[in-house]
């Protein structure tokens, strides 16, 4: 059997492992530093995605909604919350005209107080197939003919039944389609067309169920959705939707992501400025902790250097040390990390009202990896300085201040 | 073998004005192959820090330190610790095994400290099978005596044959009664062919090897006794 060498990981491993109070500290540090970075990363790489997908899937220039509910209706869009709001139909055929305006589609919105696929209500969109150009986008696995009657499509966090049906106010509908993840609203609501959104209604009456719907004359709708055709900008369009239909608000999708995009900038700013301080504060931490041990273990190097260690050799072995710890400690905080930040990204994200959607695995990985050396750099660096006084420092002289 | 010819080591103390003083002054000092010699002096003489400049440790202010007619002050860091792990086995003065490794691990070190090839275990239990303590080898420092970490630390000096054996006040601390099983020790370090090299305080003059050839250093000048320790322990 081949005999146990003393190399200088060793050594370094043996120093440690004598020292449990010492590695615990140095640990602890540089577990705190993995896991700003790590987590810092992924959270707001997360945000990013989130509004990036945002921006891409937003569909509409700009959402007309009835006066005094253009907040609800970015809460239904961006953070997932139930509304309902109503207006008469015929304002989608009046907004048609106005100069700049390429496509407008109506859409409806009803909430579910509860059904059987959530714990919290859901939202409940309705869109016209003829003209709509914003759902379609997001259900590219349905045949060409979109829904059907009848049928419905999920956000990503609704749960389907078994067989594939959703339970809304007793009735059971079929899934065509589930959207992928889009961090907003979008994921807590179901589509369907108009028409199944009426057989709803009526099947919900039919269990004696009433909505504030119910009051407004038929044909009444939530929004209208616009395309705009690129000749206007579209704050002057939703100027003249606003003059002339003094019943309406205007929601600028731009406007809305600008907005998404500064609270995205500001948290960055912040994170970034915590990791800066963190990183100072560690930074400070160890390189005051390596040279402190590192004075107080003069002796033990210079009988190292005695023994015929070079001056490298005794560097080594305090970088070694410092690579062991940093490391380590940089895989703890890693792990803590991604517990803190994987299970609650998303309701950390709607407490932020900020749109979330895991950065993919290879980014995670790459970015686990890089915290990592990161943090082993930095362990390293704060000791680089004491490795060189150590390696510089005269034996004799060592020798004599360590007794 | 070794000789150290002008070997001079100059600093300087006081405030403003500081004063240059000579810690060594002028030695001249060699050490042929399987002979003990034995510097004798008081506390603050300059003995160790002849010894730290003979050692390599230390770079003298003037002089040169030969080692089979090689400067070993025109080396490179690396050349002179290859030097000292391969050649030198030095026994430092107080406590010095490391607190971290158990005694076989403190007798191995040296071994892995140069690049070498083969297996060492076996000689360094010899090894401390030589120096009496071979059932201590599992222990760690803080649970031996003085006697028994001196012995580790001898048999550490050992472990890689060196030319020449290295002792900074070896019995300092030590009662008369170990303090004569180590010195009995040297003798027969000496008596296999290795050179030995003791400093000792004057106190401990008296205790030096059968056959050391002393020398007595005061105020960092080195002068010969002319005399050899002839007494049997």
């Amino acid at each position: 059997m081949a005999e146990k060498q003393l190399t200088a990981w060793r050594l370094a491993g043996e120093n440690l492992r004598r020292q449990p109070l010492r590695v615990v500290c140095l640990t602890a540090v540089a577990a705190i530093l993995a896991s700003a970075l790590f987590g810092g990363a992924i959270f707001t790489t997360g945000i990013q995605t989130g509004l990036d997908v945002l921006a891409a899937r937003f569909g509409a220039d700009l959402m007309v909604v009835p006066t005094g509910n253009a907040q609800k209706a970015e809460a239904v869009l961006l953070g997932g919350e139930p509304n309902y709001f109503y207006f008469n139909g015929e304002i989608a055929r009046k907004i048609a005209p106005t100069p700049g305006v390429r496509q407008v589609s109506p859409q409806f919105f009803l909430t579910s107080l509860s059904a059987d696929c959530c714990d919290l209500p859901v939202q409940l969109i309705a869109f016209e197939p003829e003209t709509d150009f914003v759902v379609k986008p997001w259900l590219t696995a349905l045949p060409a003919q979109g829904l059907r009657d009848g049928q419905i499509a999920i956000g990503c966090d609704i749960l389907a039944r078994e067989n594939r049906t959703v339970k809304l106010f007793g009735r059971e509908y079929p899934v065509a389609a589930q959207i992928g993840k889009t961090a907003t609203g979008l994921d807590r609501s179901v589509l369907m067309n108009m028409s199944t959104i009426r057989t709803l209604i009526d099947h919900a009456h039919q269990e004696k169920l009433h909505f504030l719907a119910d009051d407004e004359p038929a044909g009444a709708i939530s929004a209208v959705l616009v395309r705009l055709d690129g000749t206007r900008p579209p704050a002057t369009v939703a100027r003249e939707i606003r003059r002339e239909n003094p019943n309406v608000e205007v929601v600028v999708a731009q406007g809305v992501v600008q907005q998404i995009g500064q609270a995205l900038r500001r948290l960055k700013g912040q994170v970034f400025a915590v990791l800066v301080a963190l990183w100072v504060v560690a930074a400070t931490v160890l390189t005051a902790v390596y040279s402190g041990s590192v004075n107080e273990r003069k002796k033990e190097f210079s009988v190292l250097r005695l023994l015929g260690a070079t001056r490298a050799k005794v560097a080594g072995i305090v970088l070694g040390e410092a690579f062991l710890t940093a490391s380590s400690g940089g895989l703890i905080g890693v792990v803590l990390a991604a517990l803190a930040v994987f299970p609650f990204s998303t309701y950390i994200g709607d407490r932020l009202q900020l749109p979330y959607i895991p950065p993919a695995a290879a980014y995670i990985f790459g970015m686990a990896l890089f915290s990592l050396a990161l943090v082993a750099l930095a362990g390293l660096l704060a000791a680089a300085y004491a490795a060189w006084k150590i390696g510089r420092a005269e034996t004799y002289l060592t020798m004599r201040a360590g007794e | 073998m070794l000789a150290a010819t002008g070997l001079t080591k100059e600093y300087r103390r006081g405030g403003g004005r500081r004063v240059a003083f000579n810690a060594v002054d002028g030695v001249d000092l060699t050490v042929a192959k399987g002979e003990i010699v034995s510097v004798v002096g008081r506390s603050g003489s300059g003995k160790s820090t002849l010894l730290n400049m003979l050692t390599g440790l230390l770079r003298p202010t003037a002089g040169a330190v030969l080692f089979d007619g090689q400067d070993i002050w025109g080396w490179r860091d690396a050349e002179i610790s290859r030097w000292r792990n391969t050649k030198i086995g030095y026994m430092p003065q107080g406590q010095s095994l490391l607190a971290n490794l158990n005694v076989l691990d403190n007798v191995r070190l040296p071994f892995f400290l140069a690049r070498r090839d083969g297996e060492i275990t076996a000689k360094a239990l010899a090894r401390l099978a030589q120096v009496g303590i071979a059932h201590l080898a599992a222990n760690f420092p803080a649970e031996l005596s003085g006697g028994e970490a001196r012995r580790v630390a001898l048999a550490r000096a050992l472990i890689n044959a060196p030319e020449l054996l290295i002792a900074d006040e070896p019995t300092g601390d030590l009662d008369l009664a170990t303090t004569n099983e180590i010195m009995k020790l040297f003798a027969q370090i000496v008596g296999d062919g290795t050179a030995v090299l003791l400093v000792t305080h004057e106190a401990e003059a008296v205790i030096s090897p059968t056959g050391a050839r002393i020398y007595e250093m005061t105020g960092g000048k080195l002068a010969g006794r002319d005399k050899k320790v002839m007494r049997t322990h």
